[in-house]
């Protein structure tokens, strides 16, 4: 495992965050493939009309 | 960099969670200027964690130390960001929502977490995960069985099981076994499921 981890102790800086990103991804998707994003709250209302009928702006 | 200038940075950015995250330390940042920390909670914190797709266009401010200040406070700060009100707890900065809460909520004795910029003069504090693992599984199990809360439960431990996310086991335990969340058996259960699921296999 070459990426940074997300420490206990210590601050961990921005690009080393992004640097991990992808690994820790890749492990989320593998017990629990795709978005778990909810599909509703008590914010829709205001986040729906801001971002096009979603509950997020577009990702990247 | 002048405060103009990194909100227009942000807005341009299009990775959801690295632009929650850059709207978080600067808001923080300004909280800051008048002795004030913050943490990030909710579906950002997660997001920080997991990469998993999980937060909407909001992100939660907690203050780290002290109830929520007087509204007229937080609208100073937020009004030197040119964040527009949306009510007296809501912002916008940057094209997303800050909902700006009272005093963060954690039980686990571990330290919040803590992420820097590259030159070290801005920082972020972000929920623990020995908080934000037990609440998860609560929120799977009770009132009623949640797939999406699981799915998230599960990326999270997944991310720490593996190593990626380092996590006080024993704290978390302790956390879960508490009478505001009684879910040691499922975090127990999960984290075995996860440790399985992600073993490398056997030759």
């Amino acid at each position: 495992m070459n990426e940074p981890i997300i420490p206990m102790d210590r601050a961990i800086t921005l690009e080393d965050w992004e640097r991990g990103r992808a690994a820790r991804k890749r492990i989320g998707e593998l017990v629990a493939p795709g978005s778990c994003r909810r599909k509703q709250s008590a914010d829709d209302r205001r986040l729906r009309a801001a971002f096009g009928g979603e509950r997020a702006p577009g990702r990247k | 960099m002048e405060i103009a200038e990194q909100i227009r940075e942000i807005e341009a950015e299009r990775d959801l969670a690295r632009k929650a995250l850059r709207v978080a330390m600067l808001v923080a940042g300004s909280f800051r200027a008048i002795g004030l920390e913050t943490v990030v909670v909710g579906g950002s914190a997660i997001e920080f964690f997991t990469d998993g797709d999980y937060m909407s266009g909001d992100v939660d401010l907690c203050f780290r130390d002290r109830a929520r200040p007087e509204l007229r406070v937080i609208a100073t700060v937020m009004e030197r960001l040119g964040a527009k009100s949306s009510s007296v707890r809501t912002f916008q900065v940057a094209g997303l929502f800050v909902d700006i809460l009272g005093q963060v909520e954690s039980l686990a004795r571990t330290e919040f977490r803590k992420v820097v910029s590259a030159d070290g003069r801005d920082f972020l504090f972000i929920a623990k995960p020995e908080d934000l693992l037990p609440e998860r599984v609560l929120l799977a199990v009770y009132p009623s069985p949640n797939e999406e809360a699981l799915a998230c439960a599960k990326k999270l431990a997944a991310a720490a099981v593996s190593g990626r996310v380092a996590m006080d086991w024993a704290e978390a335990a302790r956390v879960a076994a508490l009478p505001e969340y009684r879910v040691e058996k499922e975090l127990t259960e999960l984290v075995e499921n996860i440790r399985r699921e992600t073993a490398p296999p056997q030759p």
